[in-house]
């Protein structure tokens, strides 16, 4: 046993590559149950106030957060790498309101969606002036505000609404880290502000959906004819 | 028991001379990860010239004097610059246009960072000859004018930038290294319509389109001694972008005769005087009748000639304006002052006129 011991320590010492040597750690406190190599299945060890989750043989990264949801989280799984991992989509590439009326709110939604792993979070942010046409731009609301009809207003928000109808919803799914931001997190409240952030995950999470509800009321002296914008949103990982 | 002790010698003296081999060795400094990285895009839209500013935190104190960020299709892996599109260079990319926006921040101290090395689409390298000190937190690098990846229709596109750091000016000697993710996707395209409106109505009494009533101005029996006033109103809103004008177009007062009308530039109230004219604004009278108001609501306003009080004018028979608004507006209230004189040998008679009024937005 001893002869064993030494071997192993000349292995360190030298930095060469040593065989798998695995045993129970445990202490008064933390606890790994055991190891486990092969395909499919999940390891989970833990304490009360921590807790290590592998996922083996899957295709998405296993994500361990304590009971309290406060404590230490790790992460382990199949394609779990050192790089950086960033999915963004854009569903819609268009919305479209119609003819806008000055006795009824005009209501829209497009969807997109960010995954990211190894990260330290996201965020999104859109950027773009609000619909013109010429030289005369749709309101945009500058604190969220609720719809008034016959106001000139334009806004978004990323949550569900139920006014001035029902529409959008709230990111998801449930378990997924990313989240609509202050000031378009509010329902039945929409605010359009060029480069603010509109949504961000505060750590590394699996793929949430968010829905872009947007808002638009006319007055009765917003010019006519055709309104057009481009919005581009615009995801920045940290790493 | 003798042979264990002999194995047990012979161990300990092998571990021996590997210590003090391992002790002599040198000790290269280990490459570590760069930590807090992130780019930061001035747009995500596909093919677009934009900024690409990078943050990040070099974990050891060496030195910086070179940097290198790789954009490429992998965090990892082969990615070769060159050619944008080929060997791991995302497709669409330009970098060869990067320009630094600023001086990086908190790379150390001395030195002036500038774009350096020959050009080779995928790659951007800076250096600062003679940079010295430490690194601290929160380095940024900022440039402009790179153009972003370009995609493939309906999808988004990920792409990862290596960031190298050097502590030589000729990238050759590396310290630490990290990637960072991007992406690019489409644009989400806003359309609406607003349809061309135009509110215009005329009546005689009451205080909007809806509620007004009455289309004759009754000025009763004229006097060669006392002015005779009437009004009637006239409402005009639209969302045209350069707004409205309104008109009229109308005899002066005809009976056996006409009652001369004031003319354009208009005229006071002169009693004994044949005399017709109009106002849109409020007169107190004195002379002439205290009649009339201001237009109220909108940005609507009476126009030259006929938005001074006790002065009334009137061209006959030609389209002539009387009020407009330079832009679109809400309803604006018009209350049309109309003012009748007659001298004492006026031929007597039932007097009338039918004036028409025009309001023409332009959109």
């Amino acid at each position: 046993m001893r002869v064993i011991k030494a071997a192993v320590v000349a292995c360190l010492a030298l930095g060469l590559s040593c065989g798998a040597y695995a045993e129970t750690l445990q202490s008064s406190s933390y606890r790994i149950d055991e190891s486990f190599i092969g395909g499919g299945g999940t390891v989970n060890s833990a304490s009360p106030s921590y807790r290590a989750d592998s996922a083996i043989g899957t295709t998405t990264i296993g994500s361990s957060t304590p009971a309290g949801g406060t404590g230490r989280q790790t992460e382990g799984g199949y394609v779990t790498t050192s790089d950086p991992a960033l999915t963004f989509s854009v569903n819609s590439s268009s919305v479209s309101f119609g003819a806008l009326s000055t006795t009824a709110a005009s209501t829209a939604t497009s969807t997109f969606s960010v995954t990211n792993y190894t990260s330290y979070g996201y965020i999104v942010q859109v950027a773009g002036s609000s619909p013109s046409n010429g030289s005369h731009p749709l309101a945009a609301l500058a604190n969220p505000t609720a719809s008034q009809t016959g106001q000139e207003q334009f806004g978004i928000n990323v949550v569900a609404n139920t006014s001035p109808v029902s529409f959008g919803a709230d990111p998801g799914p449930v378990g997924t880290h990313g989240v609509a931001a202050t000031g378009y997190n509010g329902d039945g409240l929409f605010k359009y502000v060029s480069g603010q952030t509109i949504a961000s995950a505060p750590k590394s999470s699996a793929q949430t959906n968010f829905t872009i509800s947007y808002l638009v009321n006319a007055a009765t002296t917003t010019p006519g004819g055709q309104y057009s914008g481009a919005l581009t949103l615009i995801c920045t990982g940290a790493y | 028991m003798k042979q264990r002790s002999t194995t047990h010698i012979i161990f300990k003296a092998t571990f021996a001379v590997l210590l003090a081999v391992a002790s002599i060795l040198p000790v290269p400094a280990q490459a570590q990860q760069i930590t807090s990285r992130k780019v930061t895009l001035g747009s995500s839209q596909p093919s677009t010239s934009t900024s690409h500013n990078f943050t990040f935190t070099a974990p050891q104190s060496t030195t910086i004097q070179s940097i290198e960020f790789l954009y490429c299709d992998t965090p990892s892996g082969a990615c070769t610059p060159g050619a944008a599109g080929s060997n791991g260079v995302p497709a669409g990319i330009n970098t060869n246009t990067a320009a630094l926006n600023g001086a990086p921040a908190n790379l150390g101290s001395a030195g002036t960072w500038s774009v350096a090395g020959a050009p080779s689409q995928g790659r951007v390298r800076i250096s600062a000859t003679g940079a010295a000190g430490s690194p601290s937190a929160g380095s940024t690098v900022n440039f402009n004018t790179i153009t972003n990846p370009s995609i493939v229709s309906g999808q988004g596109k990920t792409f990862y930038v290596r960031i190298a750091t050097f502590s030589d000016a000729a990238w050759s000697t590396p310290i630490d290294s990290g990637v960072v993710a991007g992406a690019v996707t489409n644009q989400i395209q806003v359309t609406a319509s607003v349809d061309e409106t135009l509110n215009f109505c005329a009546f005689q009494a009451g205080a909007t389109c809806g509620a007004g009533t009455g289309a004759t101005v009754a000025l009763g029996t004229l006097s060669s001694s006392v002015a005779t006033g009437a009004t009637s109103k006239l409402v005009a809103g639209t969302n045209a972008s350069t707004g409205y004008v309104i008109s009229y177009l109308g005899a002066t007062l005809t009976g056996p005769t006409t009652i001369a009308a004031t003319g354009l530039t208009g005229a006071q109230s002169s009693t004994g005087t044949a005399q017709f004219g109009i106002n849109l604004v409020s007169n107190a009278g004195t002379p002439g009748p205290a009649q009339g108001s201001n237009p109220s609501g909108g940005s609507g306003s009476a126009s030259a000639n006929y938005g001074t009080g006790n002065t009334y004018s009137f061209v006959p028979s030609t389209l002539t304006q009387v009020a407009s608004a330079g832009g679109a507006s809400a309803d604006t209230v018009y209350t049309v002052s109309y003012l009748a004189n007659i001298p004492s040998n006026q031929q007597a008679g039932s007097y009338s006129t039918t004036l028409t009024y025009v309001c023409t937005a332009t959109f």
